[in-house]
C-alpha cells in the first residue's frame, strides 16, 4: 500500500528571480507503508528538499503531495466540490457545511507534523530544555496529550533509543554527540508518527553512534509498522537497513526498487555521484576474475555465508 | 633528518570548567610527529580527542601542556607574536565539518576569496587563486549563486575551496567529509592527495570513514585522549578487535577477511585496506585449495 505519493511535484527556490533555481523536477513516486525507504543522491539532488514538503514545511511549486491519499497543501476550493457530497457533509446545511470543511482542513493541516515526524541534519542543535525527559515531552506537550499519556511516550521513546532511562533527569546539554542525536530523534518518536522522516541521521557520527541510531529507527519501525523514509550517503548503511530505495539525481528520480533492483545498476549510480557498497565492489571483482559468485551481495554477513559455502565446495570436491 | 612538520611531545589539553563544572581533560599525552609531505589519517570515535587535537594545530585552541612545534613556531610560547600568529594561520589551514560555521559571504566566489585577500593577495592573482580552488573542487558553475542555497555538500566544497586558496602548506580536514556523496568524497579526497603527492601538501584528515582513512600514508587512532595505534593501513586495519572495542570499525573488505579468517579459511596477510587486495587473498586461498584437491 502507498502511504505517501508524490504526484508531479516540482520545486523552485527564489521563484520569479534571477537566482531561480530547481531543486525538485516533475517528481512522481509512492512511498510504501510499513517499510524502511532510503533516498539517496548526489549533494544537491533535492533530497532534503523533498523530505520538507512530506510534512508540510515548504509546499511544492506545482504538483501534490499525498498522504493516505489526501493532498497534504489541500485549499477549500479545491476540496470543496468533492467533500460538499461525502455523507458527513452532505445532510448539513452549506454554510454550516462550509464551515465544518474549513476547519477539517485546517485540523489536518495541524497534526500533519504529528503524523509526519521530520528529524532535519543536525537534530541535537535543536535541543533546548533543561532536561531530557522535558526536550522528549515537548512534542506529546504540543498534542495536547495528558501528563500520564506524555510520561508513557517519554518512556516509550527512550525505550526506542537504547539509551537507559536515568538519563532522562540529565540535561540534555550533558550528553555526548551520539546520545544527543538519539535523544532528539526520540523527541519525533514520542509524537509517534505513522510517517518517520530522517535526513542524514548518522551524518557525523562514529560507527557505534551510527550503528546505534540505525538500530533506534528499526526499532520503532518494527514495533509500531509505521512507514520511514531516511536520506544517507552511506551505501553501506542503505543496504543494511532499507528495503526499498530511491535515487534523485540532478532534481530528478532516477531509479527505484529494491537494494538489488539499484545497486544492479553500477554504471547509472556511479554517473549519479553514488557507488555501490564496497562489499559488493568486493564479490563483483571476485566474479569477475572468476569465482563463482552471486552479484547481489550487499552485506558482509551475506559475503560471509557465500564464501564460506564455496570454500567447503570446493574443499569437498576431489 | 630534517625537522618534523609537527612535533607534538606528552602534548595535553584540558577544557576549563566553568560554574562548578569539573575540567574535562580531552587530550591527556600525546606524543606524535608528521613529516613533511605526510598524508595522516586520524580516527578515533566521538569525545575521543581528536578534534581537540586539529583545533591545537594552528592555536584554535591553545595547550595546556607539553610541547608542540608546527612548521617551526613553537605553540606552546604564550608570548608568540601576531605576525608570527598570522603566518603559522596561513601555513595551516582548516576545514571543519558542519559548512554553515565557515562561510562568510553572500556570493561563493566572494567567499572564496575572503582568505587570499585579508592575506593581501592582489588582483589578477586573486581572481586566478579562487577560479583555481572552485574548478579544484569542481564548483565553478556556481561561482555566482548565493551559498545558503547549496546543499550541505556543496557548502563543504565551497569552504574547502575557500582554505585552498589561501595556499596552505598543511591542510586539516576536520571530518569535513561528512556531509558529501560518495563521488563528492572520493573527488575531495583524490583533490587531496594530488595537492598532497604533486605539492608536498602535508594532510591531516580526522575521520569517521574506514574507507577514507586508507588513502593516507598512515593512521593515527586516538582514544581517550591519547594514540592508541598506529601504521600504515594495512597494519591498523589487521588490529579490527581493537578496533572494535573503542567503538571503531574497519573497512567492509577488511572486515570479510577477518570473519573468514574467524571461521578457519586460511588467508595471508596482505594488502587489505584495498578492495583489490583483499580480492587478491580470497583468490589466492580458494584457487589454492581447488588445487589440492584438483
Amino acid at each position: 500500500m502507498d502511504k505517501i505519493i508524490l504526484d508531479h511535484v516540482s520545486y523552485l527556490y527564489n521563484a520569479g528571480t534571477p537566482f531561480e533555481k530547481k531543486a525538485l523536477d516533475d517528481v512522481s513516486l509512492s512511498i510504501a507503508a510499513n517499510r524502511i525507504t532510503g533516498i539517496i543522491g548526489h549533494t544537491g539532488s533535492g533530497k532534503s528538499t523533498m523530505m520538507m514538503l512530506l510534512n508540510g514545511l515548504s509546499t511544492p511549486t506545482s504538483g501534490e503531495v499525498l498522504l493516505d491519499g489526501y493532498d497534504i497543501n489541500a485549499t477549500f476550493k479545491a476540496v470543496f466540490p468533492e467533500w460538499i457530497k461525502r455523507p458527513e457533509y452532505a445532510n448539513m446545511r452549506k454554510s454550516t457545511a462550509k464551515k465544518a470543511i474549513k476547519a477539517e482542513i485546517i485540523n489536518r493541516k495541524k497534526t500533519l507534523c504529528f503524523r509526519v515526524g521530520l528529524v532535519m541534519q543536525y537534530p541535537e542543535y535543536q535541543l533546548f530544555e533543561e532536561t531530557v525527559y522535558k526536550d522528549i515531552a515537548f512534542g506529546p506537550k504540543n498534542m495536547g496529550l495528558s501528563e500520564e499519556e506524555i510520561k508513557e511516550r517519554v518512556h516509550e521513546a527512550i525505550r526506542f533509543s537504547g539509551l537507559d532511562e536515568s538519563i532522562l533527569q540529565k540535561s540534555p546539554f550533558d550528553l555526548s554527540g551520539g546520545q544527543k542525536r538519539r535523544v532528539a530523534i526520540a523527541g519525533v518518536i514520542a509524537m509517534r508518527p505513522e510517517v518517520l522522516v530522517l535526513d542524514e541521521p548518522a551524518a557525523g557520527l562514529d560507527p557505534r553512534g551510527r550503528e546505534q541510531i540505525f538500530q533506534e529507527v528499526r526499532r520503532y519501525q518494527q514495533a509500531t509498522g509505521s512507514t520511514v523514509i531516511m536520506v544517507s550517503h552511506s551505501m553501506e548503511d542503505m543496504a543494511e537497513y532499507c528495503q526499498v530505495m530511491i535515487v534523485l539525481s540532478h532534481s530528478r528520480v532516477v531509479a527505484q526498487g529494491s537494494c538489488k533492483d539499484v545497486f544492479s545498476n553500477v554504471s547509472m549510480l556511479e554517473g549519479t555521484g553514488l557507488d555501490i557498497p564496497q562489499i559488493t565492489q568486493l564479490t563483483h571483482l571476485l566474479k569477475e576474475r572468476g569465482l563463482n559468485i552471486p552479484e547481489d551481495i550487499y552485506t558482509v554477513d551475506r559475503a560471509v555465508e557465500l564464501l564460506k559455502d564455496i570454500y567447503q565446495t570446493q574443499k569437498g570436491t576431489t | 633528518m630534517a625537522e618534523p612538520f609537527i612535533h607534538a611531545e606528552n602534548l595535553a589539553f584540558t577544557y576549563k570548567g566553568s560554574g562548578g563544572t569539573d575540567d574535562i581533560p580531552a587530550l591527556k599525552n600525546v606524543t606524535l610527529d608528521i613529516q613533511k609531505g605526510e598524508f595522516v589519517a586520524v580516527l578515533g570515535h566521538n569525545g575521543s580527542g581528536k578534534s581537540t587535537f586539529a583545533k591545537l594545530l594552528n592555536l584554535i585552541l591553545e595547550p595546556t601542556s607539553g610541547k608542540l612545534t608546527v612548521a617551526g613556531f613553537d605553540l606552546c610560547n604564550k608570548d608568540m607574536s601576531e605576525e608570527d600568529l598570522i603566518a603559522l594561520r596561513r601555513c595551516v589551514g582548516m576545514v571543519f565539518q558542519n559548512p554553515d560555521n565557515q562561510l562568510v559571504a553572500t556570493i561563493v566566489e566572494d567567499d572564496v576569496a575572503f582568505g587570499p585577500e585579508n592575506l593581501g593577495v592582489p588582483m589578477p592573482e586573486l581572481r586566478e587563486r579562487v577560479e583555481n580552488a572552485l574548478a579544484t573542487v569542481g564548483m565553478s558553475e556556481f561561482a555566482e549563486q548565493e551559498p545558503h542555497h547549496l546543499s550541505g555538500g556543496q557548502k563543504q566544497r565551497v569552504a574547502i575551496a575557500g582554505i585552498l586558496a589561501m595556499h596552505p602548506e598543511c591542510l586539516v580536514l576536520d571530518e569535513a567529509t561528512a556531509m558529501l556523496d560518495p563521488v563528492g568524497r572520493k573527488e575531495v579526497l583524490d583533490t587531496v592527495r594530488r595537492l598532497n603527492r604533486e605539492d608536498g601538501m602535508t594532510v591531516i584528515h580526522i575521520t569517521h570513514y574506514m574507507n577514507e582513512a586508507a588513502y593516507a600514508d598512515r593512521i593515527v587512532v586516538i582514544n581517550d585522549g591519547t594514540i592508541l595505534m598506529q601504521g600504515t593501513p594495512d597494519e591498523v586495519f589487521s588490529r579490527r578487535d581493537e578496533l572494535r572495542a573503542v567503538g571503531l570499525e574497519v573497512p567492509q573488505c577488511a572486515e570479510l577477511i577477518h570473519r573468514l579468517r574467524k571461521i578457519g579459511i586460511p588467508l595471508e596477510e596482505g594488502n587489505i585496506s584495498s578492495i583489490e587486495g583483499c580480492a587478491e587473498l580470497i583468490l589466492r586461498s580458494f584457487k589454492k585449495e581447488g588445487a589440492a584437491n584438483g
